[in-house]
């Protein structure tokens, strides 16, 4: 199953602006997911900027990262700028609405 | 004690029947698959199943038959949506877990044939008499129960952590690990039944007593889960602690 759009876009910045390669930023960005109870195929934009501003900054640090703070300014940013179609119907999103 | 059980099925019961009606308006109104799922695990091997299997437990199969098989056909039709609703809800897709369903409906199947056959032998027994059929009923019972109560824990774990970050709600985090406990009690309770069948302790005092209890955690998770009290939900968005400690 295909990560998710805002998991993609995620990587793709880091990948860019750091001096991460691809894989090493799909596997920093998947260990702040974790952290966070999050999966990369389902996780929301608004998900994914939450993740970015409060855990990303910590994993890129751990890597010798410099400036992380911009970069997850920068990741942030775009995050706000996407719009998706995905709905996935999530535990959560079932669970919220049998209490409904 | 005798009280204590009564009370504790009867508890069980009107919750049941309250949750299920609830959640079937639900699903009018949705159409979402889980919710007809749940409702039917709640009706069919709660509200309808349980009382008929009670009826069955004291009248001799050869008295009345049609009871008996109705009593494991509703039952089993209950865990068929039980384990559709895991696999729907936290599995979809998921290879081994269809296995584990299909696995646990065609035994779930084998044994409502076996009840029929013996049901309408010459001489029928009650089901709780033959330990094979017994087993072969209750294995996938205890299968849906304890898979769901895996899934829901895991879960929860997972909200708990998006919940540090608000990602989450407390109210829907809550009801996760209570529907995880709800699970763990019932598949507890299916499998002391079990073994009480096998070992002929079934109605010894000190596993009615047991089996009491864990039918009133089952109905207490599932009340405060779907059904909560305005106090309930006031102590969750205090931002109480949602573990279960």
């Amino acid at each position: 199953m295909a990560d998710s759009a805002a998991f993609e876009l995620a990587c793709e910045t880091l990948a860019l602006d750091t001096s991460l390669d691809r894989l090493t930023a799909r596997g920093t960005v998947r260990l702040a997911l974790k952290a966070a109870g999050l999966e990369a195929r389902h996780v929301a934009p608004d998900q994914m900027a939450v993740v970015v501003a409060n855990l990303l900054p910590k994993e890129l640090a751990a890597r010798g990262v410099e400036d992380g703070d911009r970069v997850c300014a920068a990741v942030g940013a775009k995050l706000t700028r996407l719009r998706t179609d995905e709905a996935a119907e999530t535990p959560e999103a079932v669970f919220a609405r049998l209490g409904g | 004690m005798e009280i204590f059980a009564g009370l504790s099925v009867a508890f069980l019961l009107l919750v049941a029947l309250a949750v299920a009606t609830k959640t079937f308006s639900l699903w009018r109104r949705t159409r979402g698959i889980p919710e007809l799922l749940l409702g039917m695990y709640l009706m069919c091997a709660t509200v309808l199943g349980y009382p008929l299997m009670i009826a069955a437990a004291r009248i001799p199969p050869a008295e009345m038959w049609p009871l008996h098989l109705g009593a494991q056909v509703i039952m089993s039709a209950g865990f068929v949506s039980l384990l559709f609703f895991t696999l729907g809800v936290f599995r979809p897709g998921v290879l081994w877990a269809r296995c584990l369903v299909g696995l646990s409906i065609a035994v779930l199947a084998v044994g409502c044939v076996g009840v029929f056959g013996e049901l309408t032998g010459e001489n029928p027994r009650p089901i709780s008499e033959l330990i094979g059929l017994t087993l072969i009923t209750t294995a996938p019972i205890a299968i849906a129960y304890f898979w769901t109560m895996l899934e829901s824990l895991r879960y929860y774990q997972r909200l708990r952590l998006r919940l540090k970050l608000g990602l989450a709600e407390a109210a829907v985090v809550n009801r996760v690990l209570l529907w995880g406990l709800m699970c763990l009690a019932a598949g507890i309770a299916v499998v002391i039944s079990l073994v009480g069948m096998l070992a002929g302790s079934f109605l010894d005092a000190s596993t009615v007593l047991v089996l009491s209890g864990l039918g009133a955690m089952h109905a207490g998770c599932l009340f405060l889960a779907f059904h909560p009290p305005d106090w309930y939900r006031s102590w969750l968005g205090r931002g109480a602690p949602v573990e279960a400690s």
